[in-house]
């Protein structure tokens, strides 16, 4: 006897567990309209996670081809409360954009920013500490969409933000260098910033108007 | 970094299965944790539950399985599991029993178990025996042997502890052996 036939016998058995189960056309069951919504809420997850693949960090690995290293010193119209110490490296390629950093970088997080204000109907869902980041998520449990707060290390981290499917900007928010990528379906915005040593990203997976994006970024302190 | 989401479904293969799956096979689901848990609103639940966790962890394991009946029977297993460890209320009742075991062998390798039975047993003896095994045992060989799953995998698709599955593992190996009265199955 081949394996594949041990296979077969395994396979035949464990069949023969659920063979009184009828087949999925015959069976009529109408699922709860509470199971219906719990599942398209994870199929939206899915969706989401599959469409936007935009926004990734990485350990440092790609060679310095075209790094334009950007100081912030000087560039800032307004002093910022809380100034960088560490300034973006940009690596441009044809599909995306590489951010990486120099300066005084941290290899550990000693203060941890947050939101001053969360929009209204926004939950605490998803708070966690580990590898150098401390990622924040917040769910609308009404309209599924999501903001996450991450704070990075700048030992280790790059962002890689895709071009092609969304316009990246460079603009200043209260004095802050900040980089917001805009996704083309308008479903999707993020934000890239440094604060002190650190990296810091905002996502907004939802349809939010830019200026009420911006207060949220505004409210990191 | 985005931890959460990287854990998720992130790629278009994973999405169109994941879909697939679902449509194919939820109403078996919900019938066979209903018929385990007599309730639609903890059936649902449980269903929801299994599917989340497939999208989180499993889909790897997923992609991998190439048979269609194996799909299936993947998906009612971890159901069956999940209804029975939330009925039992995940009491480890399977842990104090396995502990009692006695095993003539501190393992038995996969590759020489599969020479052993493989090499002159037919396959009518081999199913008979597969058979008589105790449900406990059929359903850790199988998702081990043909869903390929690792010990620590097969623990946490069961939610059984993974130092009793490694014993149900071994166990099941030796039982299907002396039931086959291959040399090497002998249980003290």
């Amino acid at each position: 006897m081949t394996r594949e036939e041990l296979f077969n016998a395994f396979r035949e058995v464990a069949s023969e567990e659920f063979a009184h189960i009828p087949n999925e056309e015959d069976i009529e069951y109408e699922f709860s309209e509470r199971f219906n919504k719990k599942m398209d809420k994870l199929f939206k997850k899915i969706e989401r996670n599959c469409t936007y693949p935009t926004v990734s960090l990485s350990k440092r690995i790609l060679t310095i081809a075209a790094a334009i290293l950007i100081i912030f010193a000087g560039l800032m119209s307004v002093s910022a409360i809380r100034e960088p110490i560490v300034n973006f490296v940009l690596e441009f390629f044809e599909e995306h954009i590489d951010f990486g950093f120099s300066g005084d970088i941290s290899q550990e997080i000693e203060y941890e920013y947050s939101f001053s204000e969360i929009p209204e109907g926004f939950e605490l869902t998803v708070k966690n500490n580990e590898g150098g980041t401390v990622y924040t998520e917040y769910t609308n449990i009404n309209t599924g969409d999501i903001i996450i707060l991450t704070q990075s290390i700048t030992d280790s981290d790059d962002i890689s933000v895709d071009k092609e499917h969304g316009a990246i900007t460079k603009e200043f928010i209260d004095g802050m260098e900040v980089y917001i990528y805009e996704h083309n379906s308008d479903d999707y915005i993020n934000a890239i910033m440094t604060k002190e040593n650190y990296s810091v990203m905002v996502v907004y997976y939802g349809d939010i108007e830019k200026e009420k994006f911006i207060d949220l970024v505004k409210s990191i302190n | 970094m985005l931890a959460f989401y990287l854990s998720l479904i992130d790629n278009d293969n994973d999405r169109k299965l994941f879909e697939r799956i679902y449509y194919a096979h939820r109403k078996q689901m919900i019938t066979l944790a209903f018929s385990i848990l007599e309730n639609d609103d903890d059936a649902e639940d449980l269903v929801h539950d299994v599917f989340c966790n497939i999208a989180e962890k499993y889909m790897q394991s997923l992609q991998n399985i190439k048979n269609e009946q194996d799909i299936k029977n993947y998906l009612l297993k971890a159901t069956k599991n999940s209804a029975l460890n939330k009925k039992r209320d995940t009491k480890p009742h399977i842990s104090l029993q396995e502990s009692e075991y006695k095993l003539n062998k501190d393992d038995l390798n996969d590759n020489e178990f599969l020479d052993m039975v493989c090499n002159n047993i037919s396959y009518q003896e081999v199913l008979s025996a597969i058979r008589s095994l105790d449900k406990k045992y059929e359903d850790v060989l199988y998702l081990h042997f043909v869903i390929g799953m690792t010990v620590s995998e097969v623990a946490e698709h069961l939610g059984r502890n993974k130092q009793t599955v490694k014993k149900q593992l071994l166990r099941g190996k030796m039982l299907l052996l002396e039931k086959l009265s291959i040399n090497g199955g002998v249980i003290l």
